[in-house]
């Protein structure tokens, strides 16, 4: 499926439909804005996302140090794989930390070392 | 807030159970402002993460945006489609029966690369494509940047050697492998083993760009697999060793081509044959080249930082041959 995804992009006759057009627009100025607190850019963000990506942007609660900003799983019976996680910072370079080295870390804490007590699917309130 | 949770260790039983059906692949997002940049990530037997975009600008600079939206669409798109895929793989690993029990110390799936089947390239185009399964035994070296794996036919016990490459000589192997002086090539193509790159119109050749870059799919190269030594390995060489390798370098030269790598591990005897391995860097006169990052510790007919890039000269060979093999 990586590689899909890269042949699409790659394919002039790739199309997105409008409804993606039009979560990307919002997108776009969300980003843009400075904002004060980086739990309110991913207020803002996980929606954006669960949108153009059609599946729950769910926060992690974990044990762990590192976990996901976000994550989206599939329930399988009574195990969960992991679909996508994302680790979104207010600014690029804040923490000193490069957002997808910090997200590579989380993703195998959250497979390997935590514990991960749930997604917010049904239990956290914004 | 949370209002409750049960706690469940990633060392649960439950967890296990998909960790240890397949090496739980799956999209990174990370990013900070407006920017932001998609990776692929894998565990093996190690934790693999890969950035399959750059960094992209996804905020808003001007006025005249159109065409940024439509593009950032695209990729969110495409990224869509291929999370729908994802979800259906989990599916379809969750429920396969074929998946073995993880043991320890034992070959599994989940530790090796997807692809698992090739058709067989033939010359003669009218003949039906021919479907192979294979399972992959081993890597060849224990590293992270190995590339080469042995898999054994599923339905027969002959081994293969399954190699995933870029740029490769194709032409320069096949020849040899004609000649009985390299293992028979039996497919090189695209990762779905269907697309061989010696077929007529295949979209598989990608192609070469200034410095000898290519620029094009990864390939998957399967071929007989050659019981025998590596003159790296072997303390006693055959006699006439230098010789048929010679003849071999001979053919190559003869037809134009160049070898490029010829050291102790890309040579293999095997009974009374020698083989020629590794045609990574092999192709024609003029436009095979030296790869990036030579290695400093081989002694090639000059220095690496010299080599690198450039093209591979007959003359190159023949000083590779004499250090090998000296007279």
């Amino acid at each position: 499926m990586f590689q899909e995804f890269l042949d699409r992009i790659n394919d002039p006759a790739f199309e997105p439909d409008e409804e993606m057009i039009s979560i990307v627009s919002e997108l776009m100025p969300m980003t843009t804005e400075i904002h004060t607190l980086e739990d309110n850019a991913l207020t803002k963000l996980r929606p954006l996302l669960t949108g153009l990506l059609g599946g729950y942007l769910g926060k992690v609660i974990s044990t762990g140090s590192r976990t996901p900003d976000g994550m989206i799983s599939k329930q399988l019976g009574d195990c969960i794989a992991p679909l996508v996680c994302t680790e979104y910072k207010r600014a690029f370079g804040e923490g000193g930390c490069d957002p997808s080295t910090q997200a590579s870390y989380s993703i195998r804490g959250f497979l390997v070392l935590a514990e991960v007590c749930g997604f917010c699917v049904l239990l956290y309130l914004y | 807030m949370v209002s409750a949770c049960s706690c469940t260790s990633i060392d649960s039983p439950q967890f296990k159970r998909i960790l240890e059906k397949c090496c739980c692949p799956s999209f990174l997002l990370a990013g900070g402002g407006p920017y932001l940049s998609i990776l692929g990530v894998v565990y093996t037997d190690k934790f693999v993460v890969q950035r399959l975009t750059d960094i992209k600008w996804i905020g808003e600079a001007t006025t005249h945006e159109d065409a940024r939206v439509y593009h950032l669409a695209r990729v969110f798109a495409s990224l869509r489609l291929a999370v729908a895929a994802l979800d259906k793989y989990y599916d379809e690993v969750s429920q396969d029966p074929d998946i073995p029990a993880l043991v320890f110390n034992e070959p599994h799936p989940r530790f090796f690369p997807h692809p698992t089947k090739y058709e067989e390239y033939r010359a003669e185009a009218n003949l039906e494509p021919k479907c192979t399964e294979f399972e992959y035994i081993n890597a060849f070296r224990a590293d992270p940047s190995n590339v080469t794996f042995l898999a054994k036919v599923k339905s027969s016990d002959q081994k293969l050697v399954i190699k995933f490459v870029d740029r490769y000589g194709v032409e320069a192997h096949q020849l040899l492998a004609d000649a009985g002086m390299a293992p028979r090539l039996l497919y090189c193509g695209l990762l779905d083993g269907k697309n061989d790159v010696r077929n007529t119109g295949s979209p598989v050749q990608g192609s070469t760009k200034p410095g000898g870059l290519y620029v094009g799919p990864i390939r998957m190269v399967v071929m007989e697999h050659t019981e025998g030594k590596t003159a790296e390995e072997e303390s006693t060489w055959p006699n006439d060793a230098r010789e048929k390798i010679e003849t071999a370098i001979q053919k190559l030269h003869n037809s134009q081509l160049v070898f490029g790598d010829l050291r102790g591990p890309n040579v293999v005897f095997s009974g009374g044959s020698v083989f020629l391995i590794d045609f990574d860097w092999a192709g024609r006169v003029n436009e095979a080249r030296y790869p990036r990052n030579l290695s400093r510790r081989v002694k090639w007919p000059r220095k690496a930082e010299e080599l690198e890039m450039k093209p591979i000269l007959m003359d190159h060979d023949l000083f590779m041959l004499d250090q090998l093999f000296p007279k």
